[in-house]
């Protein structure tokens, strides 16, 4: 038995405990209170005077499969193998051997997705893991990109398609046919059934969709509309321009992925990019989590991250929730880690001062229940 | 103009409840029991805090055209030592930045030419000699045309040149240009019958040591090699990025250094080393943060510093880094760094405590201006 005592203790329920007490059994959560009186035989980690909350949440990463400080012969992120490849895993390609996990732990980040990038228009099966290793979900969600330009001077095996149109239109087209291929009224070779057989998992709602929107306004309705028609379980990510389309998208109920907050109107794709716009969208009721899409920010500095959205005008409480609530709900696994509850697995971070200033430092990490900094 | 009340931190003290005195762009007088106030400004600054504007030496404001493509660049491709090539030629001072700085309270930046534009997993290519950078006030004004000439050292130029299929590929081969450069401006300088050489005559305020290198430099065997390299040539050098600078201080205790960005991922074998954390081994040197612009966005080059004090750097050493170590460096600590008289009056006044992601700049004074002015938008 572990006990966390002293302390502000930060659930993530909207309750914030003065003087309060953890209760950590067998790596989960067994009791979060005002302090009582300590069971003589268990491990005291006195926490007066610090910040407790849950361990960070990353809904949106490619850690593992860009390992740092390598070439790019170690970059597994995008395979341009074809438009669509719904039969590639991130799990194949990860290396959990990249410094980044080490790193992310110093950081008070304890649970990533990861997974393929936005290469292709279905670009395969992410996963969530813990940063210690432990894999928590092999296949999360199945990763999906718009965007007009995709790899039209590559060679694959079929064309991709070169505008915004062409890229929805692929992206009916083919859950139309593995809808028609579930109901036997289309026969497909064995290469297109090992496809189907992914993507049909998310016509089923037995697999989230995870869809990459970076690029304009425009696509957003595109692709509200495209979950809305096939009923699916999706995620938006990036959502560049969301804050034109807020009351559309929290009309929706489909959950946003902002981010990374703090990159620069650099290219077209980011013409729309601002960081007001988690805050709007958290604002009109969105649920909204942030994202570091490592290593286009460092994995560790999620919680920097959220931070810029506190100096972008959100409250501390809304802007912490963006990395620890909100990503375990979007993600499905709220029942396991997201907030400081009885029965949660004891993933805890505990910093120096509110982690979302600049100037806290994290000191302890458990993941499930193991110190692990 | 006159700043009255809340506390100033200068950076080197902190004096309560001032009154500073603004006349013709210039801080004049720092009381801080005031006499009657009549001045047709008065910015009352009661509960609030007061900084030194912020400054960044290494940024690319103006540089790269909003909306571009990866891989668009700030130097030119086909040549790689362009020492006569001036950033002042090439930036766009309608860049949407200028206002973000203002924002952030940033009020001088250094721009130098660029790099590729990275972005996720890229990895940066440069040439060896890019150009020259300028010193720019965030109210446009040009503060120092050629103020320093960037040169490009490691593996960033080498990916460039293989890539390019140019020559030369080796850290041998780098050095051997620079060094032959060098030489050939050496021997012009000397000569009295020279042709016009405008890349030669680029290089002579550098041999004369009225103008530094800045350095674009991550490892330590590099930062190593270029120090023999200043040597030999008697320059001043400063470098820039220096990844890997905490592995070698000992050598660099006369150098300054720009450091940073430090929120940026290891990208490439050269930036294995990389870590936000290193700055706890940084202390003890002449050195100051940057945004790299915009690699982060200008407005958050205060938060980057507040990382600071979670490795151990007290609240004073962390405005340092931003202010009087970053003017320094610019040598242009008479002028600007601090909120002292006779120092130009960039001057910000800030809503709550410095580093705070939830302060705001509600005012960013330059050369005695209100040149930004929060509003009403929240």
């Amino acid at each position: 038995m572990i006990v966390v005592k002293g302390g502000t203790i930060w659930t993530g329920t909207g309750k914030t405990i003065e003087n309060g007490m953890i209760i950590i059994e067998s790596g989960k959560i067994s009791y979060v209170g005002p302090e009582e009186k300590i069971d003589a035989k268990a491990d005291v980690i006195d926490a007066s005077g610090k910040f407790i909350t849950p361990g960070f949440v990353d809904a949106h990463s490619h850690i593992g499969l860009i390992p740092e400080g390598l070439d790019w012969e170690y970059s597994d992120v995008n395979d341009y193998t074809g438009p669509v490849t719904p039969q590639m895993k991130a799990i194949d390609a990860l290396d959990p051997y990249d410094k980044a996990f080490e790193d992310a732990i110093t950081g008070g980040v304890t649970t990533v997705y990861t997974g393929p990038g936005s290469a292709n228009v279905i670009g395969g099966v992410g996963l969530v893991m813990k940063t210690t290793g432990e894999i928590i979900k092999k296949e999360a969600a199945l990763k999906m990109a718009l965007g007009p330009k995709r790899n039209r001077d590559r060679k694959s095996k079929e064309p991709y398609p070169t505008t915004r149109m062409g890229t929805v239109a692929l992206l009916r087209n083919t859950f139309l046919s593995v809808k028609k291929w579930m109901k036997k009224d289309l026969e497909v070779d064995k290469e297109k059934e090992i496809q189907y057989e992914v993507i049909s998992k998310v016509l089923k709602g037995d697999l989230m969709a995870k869809i990459h929107l970076s690029t304009s306004p425009d696509e957003i309705v595109a692709v509200l509309n495209l979950i809305k028609e096939f009923d699916i379980r999706a995620s938006i990510d990036h959502v560049f321009g969301g804050d034109l389309l807020a009351d559309e998208i929290a009309k929706s109920g489909v959950p946003v992925v902002y981010g990374p907050p703090m990159i620069s109107r650099l290219y077209s794709a980011f013409r729309y990019a601002h960081d007001g716009i988690p805050v709007t969208l958290a604002k009109k009721g969105v649920l909204v989590a942030i994202m570091t899409d490592h290593p286009v920010i460092p994995q560790k500095h999620l919680r920097f991250l959220a931070s810029v959205v506190v100096r972008n005008g959100l409250d501390y409480d809304e802007a912490l929730k963006m990395i620890t609530v909100n990503p375990a709900k979007i993600l499905g696994i709220y029942d396991r880690v997201g907030s400081l509850e009885d029965g949660k697995d004891a993933d805890i971070v505990i910093a120096s001062d509110h982690p979302l200033k600049v100037y806290s430092k994290i000191e302890k990490v458990l993941i499930g229940g193991r110190m692990v900094l | 103009m006159v700043i009255t009340g809340g506390v100033l931190l200068t950076p080197f003290e902190e004096i309560r409840d001032p009154v500073i005195f603004i006349e013709n762009e210039k801080i004049v007088r720092i009381e801080t029991k005031a006499e009657e106030i009549s001045d047709d400004v008065v910015i009352d600054a009661k509960g609030k805090y007061i900084v030194p504007g912020f400054i960044d030496p290494h940024t690319h404001i103006g540089v790269y055209r909003l909306e571009a493509e990866p891989g668009d660049h700030g130097f030119e491709m086909g040549d790689p030592l362009t020492p006569h090539l001036n950033v002042s030629d090439g930036l766009d001072i309608y860049d949407p930045a200028f206002d973000d700085a203002l924002k952030g309270g940033v009020t001088t930046i250094g721009v130098l030419p660029g790099s590729y534009m990275s972005f996720g997993t890229s990895v940066e290519r440069i040439n060896i000699i890019p150009g020259q950078g300028a010193i720019y006030k965030t109210n446009k004004k040009e503060i120092k045309r050629y103020a320093f000439l960037k040169v490009a050292v490691g593996e960033h130029p080498k990916r460039f040149l293989s890539e390019q299929k140019m020559v030369p590929t080796t850290r041998m081969g780098i050095m051997a240009e620079l060094r032959s450069i060098f030489i050939k401006a050496k021997d012009y300088m000397k000569n009295e019958k020279k042709k016009f050489d405008p890349k030669l005559e680029a290089l002579i305020s550098v041999i004369e040591k009225k103008i530094p290198l800045r350095v674009h430099v991550h490892t330590a065997r590099d930062i190593t090699t270029f120090l023999n390299f200043a040597e030999e040539f008697d320059l001043n050098v400063i470098f820039d990025h220096a990844t890997e600078a905490h592995l070698v201080k000992e050598k660099l205790l006369n150098v300054p250094i720009v450091y940073g960005p430090i929120v940026f991922s290891r990208r490439g074998t050269e930036l294995k080393n990389l870590n936000s954390s290193n700055l706890k081994y940084m202390k003890g040197l002449l050195f100051s943060l940057t945004t790299d612009h915009p690699t982060i966005p200008i407005q958050y080059l205060d938060l980057l510093a507040g990382l600071s004090i979670g490795e151990g750097f007290s609240e004073k050493e962390a405005l340092s880094l931003i202010t009087i170590n970053a003017a320094k460096i610019l040598g242009m600590d008479d002028r600007i760094g601090s909120v002292e008289p006779g120092k130009d009056a960039d001057i910000v006044v800030l809503s709550g405590k410095p580093f705070d992601p939830e302060t705001k700049v509600l005012y960013t004074i330059v050369d005695g201006e209100i040149v930004y002015k929060r509003g009403d938008e929240e």
